[in-house]
């Protein structure tokens, strides 16, 4: 009987529903997530908006406010020779960085699945993961040793000891870029290893046994069932790798100076966006350079995103 | 087996504890009784640039130093009981941004920093002009420093030079510095006591190649080419007067830029010379690691310090390589060159001026200055700093270069000369050493080019 009381009585409307929805709880909810959502509007969002309002003006950085300039900002980098000379370093040493680091760390995360010993697994993981902790800095200082352009450093003394002449790594602009790519792979190795081998744990066993069957060999099970199971990982590491290869400033700044030596090949566009902010005290044309910087790597990574789109047959 | 751990573990804790307690000689004031000076009150923040707070170790001598802090519960804290101090350590690294924030939000009531950063700091409003203090303080005495330092360096003074701003506080060495040895193993002539840019070329030139006694490789010249102050080549400028600017630098949308004259195409034309005569890594600042001691291969070393020759004398007390190197003036017609003059400045909101006034005072005055040339080797802005080794002679030169110094538009205070002509320039050097430097009139007629264009766009 008492259910057919309750059964008779009709549903709370969608407006009594919304009352009953936000109780005291709710509110205690909301106090508790408040410090982390006023963080990232004080922090995140709100430095966003100010860079984008000082990016039309001419400003020092001292105040938001200053001499409104439109979009001139905008074009004195966009007609400014160096800014462009710095995108082509930047996506040069960035695209270099992510395939090869991409390709090196999968192949050496395979190497390392493969092995049947986990002892022997967690000391190449250890191995290979010990660059990722040493800072920038120290890796900039231990590489402009091991680069050094004459014999007194370890590779070129190598070089020479098979009668090749010594490569000025990092004072020559022929190979300056590529030579931060080598750095900068040294450093990155592990962090991506170590996310593919994540990524390769949790490729299905009975996929790998069926291939099998079928009379697959190991490298063609490699190919065609491990790599394309492993794709929104090789995307997500593409992102990131681009991301971060077009934010790159520490290891060319401590290398090459303000003048992204030698010859403005280690110029990159943060390094041009920190003359501008830091040296001329030109903040708003910094800020209109983030804002391009911004959109660039926007643009790249929804073209990277819409790579991904194709649908998979191992989904 | 539980015993011999202990007294293991005993043994290392003591052996711990006499390393940590370090001796008793950390008197700072040489015996002298520091008493109250005043009974002003107030907090006073400050943010010091690279000074070290804490007891410490030199790492190059190995000898034991004494931290600010120490220093200042000696004596400051002695002399003034009732003002607090808030010491900030911050690193050189990246420390106009650090700074500037600190400025921006208030938090900061005195600072050693930059003199570049200073200058800026105070064209943008965000520092407090320190004259009224200077008037109203009759122990106060700027006849104790360099009248260059105090009267006209862009770090201490607003760029009218009618404002005091800053208290010139640490002096930058830059000397040209010669190894006696490799002159005497190539029969060439040592360095005179003022040696134009001409001198050096030509002996600097003699040097480079083999060395006819030992065989190794020596180098006529060095230089940092990628110096973020460009000190070379401001020496360059002063001596073939080559202005680059003129004008003022508070007015930088309508400086009129010199940057494409005849004098500065010999600036360049010198720059690409020279760059054939220095080690390879020179174009990063790499390759004089051993310049100042017994290994150098390096004739002349443009902007010195003399650093690594006076540490070796420090830790070792050996006289052969103080004697082997020898500094000379800058290479500026009188010996001038680009002096650097770190300042303590105060903030435009500081708390408690007055209080605040006190802490500068004493931080940039004398006694302070005795303490961190003893502890650091921070060279002195005072015209009589009778506390100086004997042996010191680069610091002694560096001073006769400050007595000379004078302030131009070719100055890291004006900001498109850092962010612009300081790349440009060091990026001509790198190519003019891998023997593919530009055209010179090409690169000085873009070069004045991107300047006109640059301050237009600050109309």
């Amino acid at each position: 009987m008492a259910i057919n009381q309750e059964a008779a009585q009709p549903l709370p409307s969608t407006r009594q529903r919304k009352k009953k929805w936000m109780t005291r709880n709710d509110w205690m909810g909301y106090a508790f997530s408040a410090p982390l959502i006023i963080g990232v509007l004080a922090f995140a969002i709100y430095p966003m908006f100010a860079a984008l309002y000082m990016s039309f003006h001419q400003t020092n950085g001292t105040s938001l406010t200053g001499k409104w300039v439109g979009t001139n900002n905008y074009s004195y980098a966009l007609s400014d020779p160096i800014f462009w000379q710095a995108i082509k370093n930047t996506i040069y040493m960035g695209v270099f960085s992510v395939i090869l680091g991409i390709g090196f760390s999968f192949i050496l995360a395979s190497l390392i699945n493969s092995l049947k010993w986990n002892l022997g697994k967690n000391f190449f993981k250890a191995v290979y993961f010990l660059p990722n902790v040493v800072s920038g800095v120290a890796t900039s200082l231990l590489f402009s040793f091991l680069f050094f352009p004459s014999k007194e450093g370890l590779i070129n003394f190598l070089f020479d000891l098979f009668g090749l002449q010594p490569v000025g790594w990092f004072t020559n602009p022929a190979v300056s870029r590529f030579s931060i790519v080598i750095m900068s792979l040294w450093g990155a190795l592990g962090y991506n290893t170590i996310i593919f081998l994540a990524g390769l744990q949790s490729v299905p066993r009975d996929l790998h046994e069926a291939a099998e069957v079928d009379g697959a060999n190991a490298f063609r099970r490699w190919l065609h069932i491990t790599i394309p199971y492993l794709r929104p990982i090789f995307v997500f590491m593409l992102i990131m790798g681009t991301i971060g290869g077009m934010k790159r400033f520490t290891d060319v700044w401590l290398i090459g100076g303000t003048a992204g030596n030698p010859g403005g090949s280690l110029m990159t566009v943060v390094l041009y966006i920190y003359r501008n902010a830091f040296l001329a005290g030109q903040m708003g044309l910094a800020t209109a350079t983030s804002y391009l910087l911004f959109i660039i790597i926007m643009l790249l990574t929804m073209a990277l995103m819409l790579l991904n789109r194709r649908k998979d047959s191992l989904d | 087996m539980k015993k011999a751990m202990l007294i293991l573990l005993s043994c290392l804790l003591a052996i711990t504890l006499a390393a940590c307690g370090g001796g008793d000689s950390t008197d700072v004031t040489d015996g002298k009784a520091v008493g109250k000076v005043s009974d002003i009150k107030g907090t006073v923040r400050v943010a010091l640039a690279g000074w070290k707070l804490e007891n410490g170790i030199d790492a190059l001598t190995g000898n034991p130093t004494i931290g600010l802090k120490e220093f200042l519960s000696q004596t400051f804290e002695k002399m003034y009981p009732n003002i607090k101090l808030e010491l900030y350590e911050i690193p050189w690294e990246n420390v106009k941004a650090k700074q500037s924030a600190m400025l921006l939000s208030k938090d900061v009531d005195v600072l050693y920093t930059g003199g570049a950063f200073a200058s800026q700091w105070y064209q943008e409003g965000l520092l407090r002009e320190l004259d009224d203090l200077i008037k109203g303080d009759s122990s106060f005495k700027k006849d104790i420093y360099l009248s260059g330092l105090f009267d006209s360096s862009y770090s201490t003074k607003s760029p009218d030079g009618t404002k005091q701003f800053g208290i010139p506080a640490v002096l930058g060495r830059r000397l040209t510095v010669f190894d006696t040895k490799l002159f005497q193993d190539w029969g060439v002539e040592p360095l005179t006591e003022k040696p134009t840019p001409q001198e050096i070329m030509e002996k600097a030139k003699k040097m480079t190649g083999k060395n006819p006694k030992t065989g190794e490789q020596n180098y006529g010249l060095y230089w940092s080419g990628n110096s973020l102050n460009g000190s070379t080549f401001v020496a360059l400028t002063l001596a073939f007067g080559a202005k680059g600017a003129e004008g003022k630098l508070n007015d930088m949308k309508n400086v009129k830029w010199k940057l494409n004259t005849p004098e500065m195409v010999k600036v360049m034309e010198y720059l690409k010379e020279a760059a054939k005569l220095a080690p390879a890594g020179f174009v990063n600042a790499q390759g004089a690691e051993n310049f100042g001691l017994a290994k150098n291969n390096i004739a002349i070393g443009l902007d010195q310090t003399g650093g690594a020759t006076m540490s070796e004398w420090r830790s070792k007390k050996d006289k052969a390589l103080l004697d082997r190197f020898e500094p000379r003036m800058n290479m500026g017609p009188k010996g001038e060159g680009w002096v650097a003059v770190d300042p303590f400045i105060m903030a435009k909101d500081a708390k408690d001026p007055k209080a605040a006034w006190e802490v500068l005072k004493f931080l940039s005055g004398y006694e302070t200055q005795k303490f961190m040339y003893k502890n650091y080797s921070y060279t002195p802005t005072l015209k009589s700093p009778d506390f100086l080794d004997e042996n010191d002679k680069f610091i002694k030169m560096a001073l006769k270069v400050a007595e000379v110094g004078h302030s131009e538009l070719m100055d890291e205070a004006n900001p498109f000369y850092m962010s612009d002509i300081v790349p440009a320039v060091n990026g001509f050097i790198s190519k003019a050493a891998s023997g593919n430097a530009p055209d010179i009139q090409t690169f000085l007629n873009d070069l004045q080019a991107r300047a006109e264009k640059w301050s237009a766009s600050l109309k």
